[in-house]
Order: C-alpha cells, then structure tokens, then sequence
C-alpha cells in the first residue's frame, strides 16, 4: 500500500516536470494551428522550415555557457570550500553576499551590465556589449552564486577524519584534495555545472542587453522572433534543443555514466 | 594542513570569487543603485541632485507595499510547494540503487532545458479551460465547469514551481544523499516507525538542506519575470513585472533603480535571518 | 593577399565601383537595430544581402524591443553609436527625435523619400515609415457562435457583460494597449493628453487577463480561454493563414493606425553607407517583401499598382491609401510625455 502510494507521488511529479516539454514536442507537428492539442494533424515542415542561423546562434549559447561554468567553478569551488571551513571576518557577509545576485531580476542586472560596459569603454576603450566575452560577464553574475550554494549543499556532515587519514598515511594537501576531497565534493559540484550550464543556455534578459550581432544566443533569437510571430518553427526548435539535450545525455551516461556523477561514498 | 585554525589560508582561498564576483556584480549593480538618488529628468536620463526623495516616496507608498507584499507571498507559497513535491522525489532519487537513477536524474532538469517563453506557452494546452486537465476534470465528474488554472495565480503558483522545483530536487538530493542511511536503520532497530525517524532523523540532518534550497527557490521565485507575465495573465502585479515597466517601457530609472534596491534589502534580511536560524546545523563551520 | 586584390578589383568593375573603393568598402559593417521574426527574415532577404552583395558591406543585424532600443540609444550619447540603423514603433520613434538620439535623413541620399506617401515622411526629415498596420478588434469565431454573441464591429462591444472574462486587454506596456488607451479615451472625450479617461473605462471591462506580449494572446485565442481582443491585423491575419478561425474587425469608430519606421542613428561612424541601405529598405522591391510577408501597407508610392491586382492582400491589411488615411495616428510626442503619469493610473487603478 506505502509502495503504491510512493510510486503514485513519484510518477506525478515527473509527469508534472514533463508535461508543457513533452505538449511542447508533439506540438511541433501540427500542420494547423500551433498549439492545438491533442493534435489533429501531422507534418514534419516545421524541422525544415528552421532558419539556419539558429544555429548559429546556438553554438554561440553553447560557447558561452561552457566559458561560464568554467570560470564558475574555478573560482567557486575554492570559494565555497573557504566559506565551509575558514572561520574569518566577514565570512557570514560574505556568504549573504554570494547569494545576492540571484534576488536580483535578471533584466536589472542586463540594464546594470550594459551600463557598465559603457562606462568601461569610456575608461578602457574595450567593447564589451555585443562579445562573447561581454554575455560570459553577465552570467557568471549568476553562475557563481549557483556553484558555491551547490558545493556547500554538499560539503554537509563533511567527514575530515578521511582526510586526515590520507594525510597520515603520507598524501600531501594536493593529493588528499584531489583524490580524497574532490570526489566527495563531487556531486555537489556537478549539481552547481549543471544549474550554471542550463541557466545559461535558457538566459534572456542579460543576453539581451549585453548581446547583439554575432553574439547572439539561442534563447534570445528565440524571444525576439517570438514577439513578432508565433508558428511551429519556433516550436521545432524548442524541440530540437529537447532532442539534441536527450540524445548527448544519452551518450554523457553511456560514456561517463551520469550516475557515477552524482554517485558519493560515505 | 586543512585543519580550522589556517583561516588566512581560507581567506586567501575566497579571493578569485569575491573579485570575480566584485567587477562583475557588485559594481555594475552599485553603480545601478547609485541612480536611486537622483531624480528622472526624462526617458533614461537622470538628474544631479542628491536626494532620498524616492525612497522617501516608495516606503509611504501603500501602493508599493502591496506590490512587496504580493511578491513575498508568491516565493513562500512556491517554497511550500517545492518542499512537499521535492522531498519525497529526492529521498527517491538519494536512496534508490535502480539503474534508472541517471535518467531520472537528466528529466529532474528536462524543464530547464526548453526555452522558458515556450515552456510557459506549452502549459496553455494543458491547463486552459478546454485542456487537458479540465477535460479529465469534467470527464470524470470532479467538477461541473472547468476550473481556471492559467492567466491567474493559480498559474503563476504551477508555472514557478514547475520551473524551480529542479533546483530544489537537486539540492536536497546532494544533502540527503550525504546522511548516512545506516542512521536511519538504526532508528528503525531501535523501534522508531517511518514517521518518527522522518521527523526525528531526516529531517534534523537534512534541514540545512532545505534550508539552502528553500532560499535558493525563494530568491529566483521573487526575481521571476516571465512567469508571473505569462501564466498569470499579467493579473498578478510583482516586483519584477514592476521594475520591468520602468526599465524598459517607462525608462524611469531611479525609481527602478529604487525598486530593485528596496527588493535587495528585503529579501537580504530574510536570507541573513534564514541563515542565522539554520546557522547551527547548516554547512559551514561552527 | 594578391590574388583576393585582382578578384575584388575585377568584381568591382563589373559594378561599376571602384577597385579602391570596394575594397575599402568591404571593411565596413553596418549594423543594424531592427525586429525579428518575418520582420527581420524579410528585410535580411530584400535588402541586406542584396545591398551586401551589391557593395560589399557587412550588414550585422541584433534584435530586440524598440525601448530597449532607446534606452541603448541614450545610454550610448557621446560614445560610439550602438548600432547605425535602428527600426522602432512610432511611439518610440517620437522618443527617440525628442531625445536626440537620431538625425535627419538626406534626400540626396535616401532618394526612395520622394517616392513614398507624404503622409509616411516625417515632416522635420527624420526616419521615415517602412509600412503602416492597423489596431482593431481580433476574435475567435467558432467560440462566439458557441455563445451566441454576435461578432464585434465597435470597440463599444467590448464592454457587452457576455464577454466578460473572455476578453484580454493588451497592457499599457504594449504598443497595441496605449492604442487601446487612447481610442477609447477619444470616444470619451478625452485624448493622448488625458490617457487617465480611457484607463478608467478600461477598468470596468471584466478582463480575462492583460496581455503583454503578442505569443501570450495567441495561445490565450487558440486554446479558447479568449474569445476577444484589442489586437493589429498582422498577428490576426497570421493566426487566420493557419487555418484558425480568428477574425478581425476594424471597429466603426475608427481603427488605430501604427506605423514601423527607420532611422539613422545620430553618430554613426558611416552616416553615407546607413542612409544607402535605408533607401533598400524603402526600395519597392523589400517593401513589397515585407509588406506581403507580415501583412502590412507599404510607405512607397511605387507599389500602387500590385495592390490594385491584389484584392486578397488589401483585406487584411491597410495597403491603399484610402485605407491607411483613414487610421487614427496617434501623437506619439504628447502622449510620450504623460507615459509616467499613464503607466501609474494603469498600475493604480487596473492591477489590484
């Protein structure tokens, strides 16, 4: 009876999760209407209707979320580790401080950015609206904080006896982190990417400022098409990311095995 | 070498991220706030005069309390929401050796991956009064007329915690996941039933959990733009939906620069209290 | 590098330009500030990448909403121009002459002005009117023959209490909802300096929802959640080509007429090369591009002729010039100055 009750909770909420993506997906195959469901009619014009230069734009989404997260975690992951163990003035601000930028709506610090970006041309004579370099400013704003919360969430009950274990059987501080510390702090730091890496590539509102030209993201090419028409091509390529998504996380948990990821020894 | 009393080593440690996080945060946005002390002179243009006259006019605002108001309710009611669906999934996904795990894992975050305008349009189908979720209602004789679960709050309430939920399942998981389940057997050998070891085991040691995830929740549910607009058909009037207006249509720039401020402040508070309640069991060190 | 020079120097003179020239030119990208969407597809087709082909010019388009436009544009005075040609909606048009940020166009230059209707020049020579669209009532007409409610013909059927809660106001954010604003706040003795008349009138409609952005409505009017809207024929029409059963009504107390412009942004580093480009844009060639595509009336006097043979085209858009004459334009420079004042009542008395 628990069971059924369980397995009734769980199947839910994934349904829940689901549902608008995969409405989203069946969507993109009505030859009539756009969001007429169930749908009445099928075609496949839609996929070969997609203006290339959407992808373009995603590989210009892809590039600046992989820059992203990679400085995220450089400079998170020690981060979060000193707001974890170190107990130095201004740690307790310091952590409030790490989680502001996410109570800040996105379009505030797009219009903060751009600003900015003025202000550094004034000085410096570097452009930075319209870069790739530009977009991975804005949104390290929030990757950063995603990293360190996440690399926190899994530093808790940390068990420092391990570490001092490998240190008395004669590891130095680089090995035990790396072979001790690290793979404990890895799910943790894997949740951090993945949030990082996802929000980036749905981004608008900061893109939007700070982009422009050929450093234009999918999500923002996306948006703006979507203020002057709606019709299933903008469904097929919301679906394409969906399929492309799937079909590389098939392949990451074929390779690596996604639960090796998140996987922690106790 | 790690022990807690190298804290100018930790120190030092933090320093890449407070600068990164100095020039690409804190100063863009200080300068941003900055122009909440002047006055507007016209569209995206700002005086000289030095003044709190706007915070002055925002905080004897009813007008804007309730916008404040309305806000913070909307966060805590999605924080409620993402507690109750989250926990159970996470205590899933934590424990289960299935082999599934990895898969189940990728569609926690499958909402993340569509394009938030489209996912938010792709609810429209389901939840309209000729949808889905009413033709099942109606069918099966629940209700007698559909019951309206988009363009109103009910619809902002679903469309944010379907978009959140992902980062609440996540980190509770990589919480839970750290609580040792032979603590759990124990207290079941000791002759506690579920629900005691829930509340006496899980819960203490996952708190903190809950904690960083519910304030993670509360800060993008208070900051959330697009959702409130779309699946509540703009009914609801939020913070963001606000300073959005001034920004981008009014380009009355001090007053959003104000508006964007005071919601700082606010919900800064509630974050530092959130910490302090959580301090003793939360992560970091005593 | 010597073999690129002889190649470009022989495509130049097959164009009549100057091996120097072309050369030079070629190093130039223009950049461009406009809508996205068949808007942006259009114009990439019938002027971009043929002027690019033409002269060699780069053409770098980015796409956003007119007052973000705006609000770049005046962020960036005294600095480098962010972009040299911007497209607005009119009412932004009017901010953006108000504030500075754009300069008159040359007629030297821009030679297609003289070949546009006079109502679509802008009488100091600033940006002139790509295409003109209407304002008016857009409805699902399967739902109202469900309901037995008869199609809407005036903006006075909006307040008809059968309506109620089936009915989506377009928010004063959105271009369509300040048109609303002020039609009504005509019909009630008010104008674009008194918007608070027509917002109180607005008030009393029981509205399902207020709409801020077109993609919002049009799943709102498909899913049948909406029966009627204040709407623009272009998004209807769209709706209407799918197979969809939307209608749209000019109501009989006059339709609101919207115009799209372009403009040469002031300090543009390639004032010259800009105001080239502007002249393809109001060349019949895209205009007949866009204006088929969206569907809209074209600025340019030129295409009178294929919209004589076209009948279909005239009935969703207001291509003649009786048609277009016969919209409202709203002054944009006055009501721009009580848009505060407008947005509070809105927010004040509307969003409880």
């Amino acid at each position: 009876m628990k069971r059924i009750f369980a397995t009734g909770v769980l199947v839910s909420a994934f349904v829940f999760l689901l549902a608008p993506i995969v409405v989203v997906v069946i969507s993109s195959f009505n030859a009539v209407g756009v969001l007429s469901f169930p749908p009445r009619s099928f075609t496949t014009r839609w996929y070969s209707q997609i203006d290339p230069t959407y992808y373009r734009a995603l590989i210009v989404s892809l590039e600046v979320a992989a820059i992203t997260v990679l400085v995220a975690v450089l400079t998170g992951v020690p981060g979060a580790l000193a707001l974890a163990r170190g107990r130095f003035p201004g740690r307790d601000v310091l952590n409030a401080i790490c989680l502001s930028p996410l109570m800040v709506p996105a379009l505030v610090m797009g219009v903060a950015a751009f600003q900015f970006s003025l202000v550094i041309w004034d000085h410096f004579r570097l452009t930075l609206g319209g870069t790739i370099a530009g977009l991975v400013v804005g949104h390290l704003t929030f990757a950063i904080p995603f990293v360190v919360r996440a690399v926190l969430a899994g530093h808790t009950r940390f068990d420092h006896s391990v570490e001092e274990a490998a240190q008395n059987l004669g590891a130095g501080p680089w090995r035990t982190f790396i072979h001790v510390t690290l793979p404990i702090l890895r799910p943790g730091i894997v949740s951090g990417a993945i949030f990082a890496f996802l929000i980036s590539l749905d981004e608008v509102p900061i893109a939007l400022f700070m982009g422009g030209g050929d450093a234009t993201t999918l999500p923002v090419k996306i948006f703006t098409a979507m203020e002057i028409s709606f019709g299933g091509d903008i469904l097929a390529v919301a679906s394409v990311i969906v399929i492309v998504s799937v079909v590389l996380m098939l392949a990451l948990d074929r390779v690596i095995g996604i639960e090796r990821l998140f996987a922690t020894r106790h | 070498m790690w022990s807690v009393s190298t804290n100018a080593k930790w120190a030092l440690l933090s320093v890449p991220m407070v600068l990164t996080l100095a020039a690409v945060f804190a100063v863009p946005i200080g300068c941003l706030i900055f122009l909440s002390f002047f006055g507007m002179t016209g569209p995206a243009q700002v005086g000289d005069e030095f003044s709190l006259e706007n915070y002055r006019n925002f905080i004897t605002d009813p007008f804007y309390y309730r916008i404040i108001l309305n806000t913070f309710w909307l966060g805590g009611v999605v924080v409620l929401c993402c507690l109750i669906v989250g926990y159970p999934v996470s205590y899933f996904l934590a424990r289960t050796k299935s082999r599934w795990r990895g898969l189940l894992l990728f569609l926690v975050v499958a909402p993340l991956l569509v394009s938030a305008v489209v996912r938010n349009i792709g609810w429209f189908p389901i939840l309209s009064n000729t949808g889905l979720v009413n033709g099942l209602l109606l069918k099966s004789g629940l209700v007698n007329e559909p019951v309206p679960l988009i363009s109103n709050l009910t619809g902002v309430i679903i469309g944010l915690v379907h978009a959140l939920l992902p980062f609440m399942i996540l980190t509770l998981t990589t919480v839970i996941q750290r609580i040792e389940p032979e603590l759990e057997e124990a207290a079941a050998n000791l002759g506690a039933g579920p629900l005691r070891t829930f509340v006496h085991v899980m819960l203490p040691l996952s708190l903190p959990g809950m904690i960083g995830g519910s304030l993670l929740v509360f800060t993008m549910a208070i900051a959330a733009y697009t959702t409130p607009v779309i699946m509540g058909g703009n009914r609801f009037l939020v913070m963001s939906t606000f300073i959005g207006q001034q920004f981008r249509t009014v380009l009355d720039y001090p007053l959003g620069a104000t508006s964007a401020a005071v919601l700082m402040v606010l919900a800064g508070l509630l974050s530092v209290l959130a910490l302090k309640f959580g301090a003793p069991r939360t992560e970091m060190a005593r | 590098m010597k073999l690129i020079n002889i190649a470009a120097g022989a495509l130049a003179l097959a164009l009549g330009v100057t091996a120097a020239e072309a050369q030079q030119r070629s190093d130039i990208t223009l950049k461009v500030a406009s809508f996205a969407g068949p808007f942006g597809e259009a114009l990439q087709k019938y002027a971009f990448d043929l002027y690019t082909k033409r002269t060699g010019i780069k053409v770098e388009v980015q796409y956003a909403n007119p007052a973000d436009f705006l609000a770049k544009m005046i962020a960036s005075r005294g600095r480098e121009a962010p972009f040299d040609i911007v497209c607005l909606d009119d009412d932004v048009t009017a901010a953006a002459i108000d504030a500075g940020v754009v300069q008159k166009l040359d007629p030297k230059i821009v030679t297609n002005l003289q070949h546009l209707y006079p109502e679509a020049v802008d009488k100091n020579g600033y940006g002139a009117t790509l295409f003109f669209y209407s304002v008016g009532i857009a409805y699902n007409k399967n739902k109202l023959k469900e309901a037995g409610i008869p199609e809407p013909k005036a903006w006075r059927d909006l307040w008809d209490p059968r309506l109620s809660g089936h009915i989506s106001v377009p928010d004063i954010i959105n271009i369509q909802g300040r048109d609303f604003v002020i039609a009504v706040s005509r019909m009630y003795g008010g104008d674009e300096a008194k918007p608070e008349v027509g917002i109180d009138e607005i008030a009393k409609i029981k509205a399902h929802s207020y709409n801020v952005a077109s993609n919002t409505l049009q799943a709102q009017l498909e899913s049948g959640d909406v029966w009627v809207a204040p709407w623009n024929n272009m998004r209807a029409a769209a709706m209407a080509d799918r197979g969809l059963p939307i209608g749209f009504a000019t109501p009989s107390e006059g339709a609101i007429g919207n115009v799209d412009t372009v403009n040469l942004v002031a300090g543009s580093k390639y004032p010259k090369e800009a105001q080239e480009l502007i002249n393809y844009m109001l060349d019949p060639f895209a205009q007949l591009g866009m204006a088929k595509l969206l569907p809209t009336g074209p600025s340019t006097k030129l295409l009178a002729a294929v919209i004589e043979a076209d009948k279909d085209w005239a009935s969703k858009a207001p291509v003649t010039p009786e048609a277009h004459r016969a919209l409202y334009l709203p002054n944009w420079t006055v009501f721009n100055k009580n848009l505060k004042t407008a947005t509070d009542h809105w927010n004040r008395t509307i969003q409880k």
